[in-house]
């Protein structure tokens, strides 16, 4: 019987902590989007105003932001600065590919920062401006996209964690 | 006597300048190159879907991809598209948008000085050239300084401690940049018997200082400020409102408003040295501009470059009226 009651709860607490960890992807997700796109915002200032070289502006602006794009960007800004095999488009997408597992990002959302680490650097000031400004509206949608999905799903999978996590408690019973 | 005393030995600081630059397949065969083929390269000719080029004392070779030379067309490396494409981002530190005026200009000044001349096509706007887009030739030029090469004007161009307003007169490839170069460096860090004072040196062309962000990559002097890629009028008139130098060092005038600019400075009292196109003063006067500068006498001293003696011969040195010379046989 005791025995039984503790497994209960052990299948319950288990259950409802999936259940959170599903529902705080949802948060995270919004939140890289928005910090990605602080990131770009500053970016843009750093090649507009500054016309900073590009891995200098990277380190920079990763090590003020910090989190997975903060990472990401440091990441990148060191691949370039260190040594030189790498294309833009290369160490971007190498960061890319190895943050991927911190940045809480769906595959719509790596798919517009592949296409915009592309363009990275590689044309005048005018067209890094247009480019960035692209990029922001692209990831201001998927924000509220992903905003409306979190509403949507957030509370659900806590709630449904517990209940899972109860239902199966009382069919072992 | 010589006026190009001996080089400084800077071949590693160039090549690693120059090799950090080049995508890897290129850096590779150019490493493999000949010592002293590569000791004594002028220039890198790297031209999208052609042969790859050196030119090397006194002459240019194919490049092989085994990193010897021929002169067969067939065995030589042929460049690629991702070779330009990765070259262009790594001339401009990955960098393009911060390069854009440079690019209007044609070239790419890189760390150590070096500058890589570039075409493709270019796109305008209201007639003016706006940028340059696919971009697929590069003309790598390798600049070795040669420090002392004013060493001996230096005595001409002072009476105590006035320094004499002074025009270099020269035909092109003469080493007038390097000489002008020189000067600066010598009134800016003083010599025996002379005191340095502040020089602020007026680079149009980036080719006096050779700046990198901002940054001389020559010997130009401890007291030298540098007005980098600044329109000859406007930057004299900045030097003299903002920094109070004692000496203003521009290179090649030949627009009117640049005598305008230099009376300004003349007025402020601060001496002007500078040069221009011409192969002696006979045909400084010929020409319009100059004559009418001339004709002014605004110039104390008037050097007039050669290649009597070799690149760099200082063959005549005038006075202020003109006539008298103070040489009585070139010196290099």
């Amino acid at each position: 019987m005791l025995i039984k009651l503790i497994n209960s709860g052990v299948i319950v607490l288990c259950s409802t902590l999936i259940g959170l960890e599903i529902s705080k992807r949802y948060a995270f997700r919004t939140r890289e989007l928005s910090a990605l796109q602080g990131a770009l915002s500053r970016l843009e200032t750093e090649i507009i105003h500054y016309a900073s070289r590009l891995p200098d502006a990277l380190v920079r602006i990763g090590e003020s932001i910090g989190g997975g794009t903060g990472k990401l960007f440091h990441k990148t800004g060191e691949l370039l600065s260190l040594k030189k095999k790498f294309t833009v488009s290369e160490a971007w997408c190498s960061s890319l590919e190895e943050l991927k597992k911190e940045l809480y990002l769906q595959q719509e959302d790596m798919d517009i920062l592949r296409r915009f680490g592309d363009q990275l650097g590689s044309s005048d000031r005018e067209g890094q401006v247009r480019f960035i400004r692209l990029t922001l509206q692209q990831l201001r949608e998927e924000e509220q996209k992903a905003r409306a999905v979190r509403e949507k799903y957030e509370k659900m999978y806590r709630s449904l964690g517990l209940l899972v996590g109860i239902a199966l408690a009382i069919i072992l019973f | 006597m010589t006026l190009l005393p001996q080089m400084k030995d800077s071949t590693l600081e160039w090549q690693e300048a120059i090799f950090e630059t080049l995508p890897d397949t290129i850096r590779k065969i150019i490493r493999s190159l000949p010592v002293p083929l590569i000791q004594d390269m002028e220039e890198i000719n790297i031209r999208e879907n052609r042969p790859l080029m050196v030119y090397s004392r006194g002459r240019d070779y194919f490049v092989c991809p085994d990193g010897s030379v021929c002169t067969h067309l067939e065995r030589a490396y042929i460049v690629t598209a991702d070779d330009t494409r990765e070259l262009m981002q790594l001339i401009s530190d990955y960098s393009i948008y911060a390069f854009d005026e440079e690019i209007q200009n044609g070239y790419i000044t890189l760390r150590g000085g070096h500058r890589v001349g570039i075409t493709g096509k270019t796109v305008l706007d209201k007639g003016q050239i706006r940028t340059m887009k696919h971009i697929n030739s590069f003309n790598i030029r390798i600049s070795k300084e040669v420090i002392g090469a004013a060493n001996k004007i230096m005595p001409f161009l002072l009476s105590g401690k006035k320094v004499y307003h002074t025009l270099v007169l020269s035909p092109p490839q003469m080493g007038k940049t390097t000489l002008l170069r020189d000067i600066a460096r010598n009134l800016s860090d003083g010599f025996p018997g002379y005191r340095g004072v502040k020089v602020g040196i007026v680079d149009e062309r980036s080719e006096i200082a050779g700046c990198w962000y901002g940054l001389p990559q020559r010997q130009v002097g401890i007291r030298t400020d540098v007005l980098d890629s600044c329109p000859k009028a406007a930057g004299i008139m900045m030097m003299i409102r903002s920094m109070s130098p004692r000496i203003i060092l521009t290179d090649e005038i030949g627009r009117p408003e640049d005598a305008a600019a230099i009376e300004e400075a003349l007025n402020a009292g601060i001496t002007i040295i500078t040069s221009a196109h011409a192969a002696d003063l006979q045909d400084a006067l010929a020409r319009p501009f100059l004559s009418r500068i001339l004709e002014r006498r605004i110039f104390e001293r008037i050097a007039v470059l050669g290649d009597s003696l070799g690149v760099g011969t200082l063959e005549k040195i005038y006075a202020e009226d003109y006539s008298s010379q103070l040489l009585n046989r070139p010196i290099r």
